[in-house]
């Protein structure tokens, strides 16, 4: 086996072969990635800590090992009552920045995100409806049904705005148009809906953690589990067609099923943090950006790091919104949107130019 | 050495039929030209040679094997198409572009092999882009980045090689920059070339054998001195001319005086008549 490190002048990644193996990935990804681990970790260790019992991040720390702090309650705060929550953001982000990578190299378009094409809007209405109508909806059933709505937009998308073409604009717009609808729908829903039940469903649909335990983590886990693994399966293929349908086809890519393949991946991703947290918006645009300035736009190593920093995104947003009112809490998913909808605004600006 | 040869091919969007029952041979190890005026259906016999379009009826076929029936994967190693002006993702260097053309001979088991890596060196070498292999392919100007994408055509190490227009949208140095890479890829690495190429003098100073389409047939084929004649300026492109050989190289030289009297408005050198053709091709075409 042989790890080259790259020479001057040689290839800028790093090549791992042994028999009947080889990989390569951007020299950059690796320091990236374990960066963005820290600092997510850190971002974890710090909102665990405050709160109306602060807890110094030290002690949380030592309290997720399992070690000695002096102090009994600890074991019971952290373990119980506030790391399932940071769990939830942390896979939540990791599913997002996922999926809006998939869904920017796969329809070629910046601006793509599970939260601005509508299907996140189409999760959400299914997921309401489910709440309103049936009431007591065991936590495992929700992301099956929000998955359901999830695909049906990203089917009327594929419908109404992909097939005749890629046009960027046309894609957002279509998206934008189901979303509202989605919107709306999910708005009357809530209106005829129990008292109780629309409360329960107001809470979730503003996109936030608040009060996740472990109930709702343990749902979220196969699906992150398996479309996280599918999605970096499928790393090479979504480079292919990242240069185009044609080339792709050229290049021996089973281009129909292999996108199909993709799209059915972001959709599950998008679907299932919107199952466990509602919708939170704009981290599927801005995680793969800040990614790709980071580790350039190869998948094997964007994936992983889009995944990352969209976890360092929504354990951020949440320490925030936790801390900049205290004791008032605002939801992770209103200070995602309010960094993100000026980062869309700025991609805009510059798709208009050039 | 592969041969590529169509047979009964009909190649159709929606309702319709822009080749129409073709009989044609490539001969290998040469550079191939398809010429015609806008709208005979050069670059769709591209694209059906190419397997991007399924045959309506008929075939293209690679050693007597329809195209559609090869294995995907299989056919990318043979047969490697560039279509025209791809647009690479933003920040791709040219050596991470290069280095998706040896996508075919993968596995995800075998993601970069040794192989690969002397492919992708071999190609960047072969297109003089060693240089600027870390450069992202959105920064490069036309020629360079065209240079970039046939290096990621070679790195597949195919046999053949399909190029839609290289030349397009190019000035006339990157233009000339092009056809002379591709004249030594085919003398030094025997690749079959086969391209679409606008300007007739183009194909017949770089091309071995032209095929002059018109209306989705052929209308002639062989090499350009015997079939570009003033009879196929005017019976094909629908221009009056003369055919003088080259002062240099002896190849026939078209000049164009003027439109054929009662030929159809097809024509490869006005631009205000190629605006008109452009939308008649997009008609024709329906709404693919």
């Amino acid at each position: 086996m042989s790890v080259e490190t790259p020479r001057p002048g040689g290839a800028p990644w790093l090549t791992l072969r042994t028999r009947g193996l080889s990989f390569r990935i951007d020299r950059r990804v690796p320091p990236v990635l374990a960066l963005a681990l820290l600092a997510m970790l850190a971002a974890m260790a710090v909102n665990i800590g405050v709160g109306e019992y602060p807890i110094p991040p030290l002690d949380v720390v030592r309290t997720m090992l399992g070690l000695p702090t002096g102090n009994e309650d600890y074991a019971f705060i952290v373990n119980t009552l506030r790391l399932p929550r940071m769990l939830v953001a942390a896979l939540v982000g990791l599913a997002l920045g996922i999926s809006g990578a998939i869904l920017q190299g796969l329809t070629r378009n910046p601006l793509a995100d599970p939260g601005i094409l509508g299907i996140s809007a189409g999760a959400g209405l299914v997921s309401v409806t489910l709440i309103v109508v049936v009431q007591d909806v065991p936590s495992g059933v929700l992301p099956v049904a929000a998955f359901a709505g999830a695909v049906a937009v990203a089917a009327l998308i594929y419908l109404l705005a992909w097939r005749g073409g890629d046009s960027p604009i046309r894609l957002i717009l279509v998206g934008i148009g189901l979303g509202a609808i989605c919107g709306a729908a999910t708005t009357l829903m809530i209106t005829f809906g129990d008292i109780y039940d629309v409360q329960r469903a107001l809470i979730w649909l503003t996109g936030s953690v608040y009060g996740r335990s472990w109930d709702e983590f343990w749902p979220l886990v196969p699906w992150i589990v398996v479309f996280g693994s599918l999605a970096l399966l499928l790393a090479r293929d979504l480079n292919a067609l990242n240069l185009g349908e044609d080339v792709a086809r050229g290049l021996g890519s089973p281009v129909a099923w292999r996108r199909g393949l993709l799209l059915l991946t972001a959709v599950a991703l998008a679907a299932a943090t919107v199952a466990a947290a509602g919708t939170i918006g704009f981290v599927g645009l801005m995680a793969p950006h800040i990614s790709r300035r980071l580790v350039g736009p190869d998948h094997s190593g964007l994936l992983p790091t889009a995944g990352t920093i969209g976890a360092l995104i929504v354990v951020s947003a949440d320490l925030v919104g936790r801390t900049l009112f205290a004791p008032i809490e605002l939801p992770a998913g209103l200070v995602t949107a309010a960094v993100g909808a000026p980062f869309f605004i700025g991609l805009l600006w510059q798709q208009r130019k050039g | 050495m592969s041969t590529l040869t169509t047979d009964k091919l009909t190649l159709a969007y929606d309702q319709a039929v822009i080749i129409a029952g073709m009989d044609m041979m490539i001969p290998s190890g040469k550079i191939t030209a398809l010429v015609g005026p806008n709208g005979c259906g050069k670059s769709t016999l591209l694209r059906g040679l190419a397997r991007l379009l399924a045959p309506r009826s008929g075939a293209a076929l690679l050693d007597g094997k329809a195209i559609h029936q090869w294995p995907t994967r299989e056919l990318a190693k043979q047969l490697g198409i560039l279509p025209q002006s791809p647009v690479a993702p933003e920040g791709l260097t040219v050596r991470e572009l290069v280095a998706q053309g040896r996508y075919p001979h993968q596995s995800w088991f075998q993601q970069w092999a040794a192989d690969d890596e002397a492919a992708v060196v071999k190609a960047l070498e072969l297109t003089g882009m060693v240089d600027l292999a870390e450069q992202p392919v959105d920064a490069l100007s036309g020629g360079q980045r065209q240079r970039a994408w046939i290096a990621m055509t070679l790195a597949q190490e195919t046999a053949v090689i399909l190029l839609d227009e290289p030349t397009t949208f190019l000035d006339l140095s990157h233009q000339i920059e092009v056809l002379q890479l591709l004249e030594r890829l085919n003398r030094e690495e025997s690749r079959t070339i086969v391209m679409v190429v606008h300007d007739l003098n183009h194909a017949t100073r770089h091309a071995h054998h032209v095929v002059a389409l018109k209306a989705g047939t052929v209308a002639t084929a062989g090499a350009p001195t015997e079939v570009v004649t003033p009879a196929l300026l005017r019976e094909v492109f629908g221009v009056e001319g003369a055919v003088v050989p080259d002062p240099r190289s002896g190849v026939p030289l078209c000049i164009a005086y003027g439109l054929a009297a009662p030929a159809p408005a097809n024509d490869a050198v006005a631009p205000a008549i190629e605006a008109v053709n452009d939308r008649q091709v997009a008609k024709l075409a329906g709404e693919w």
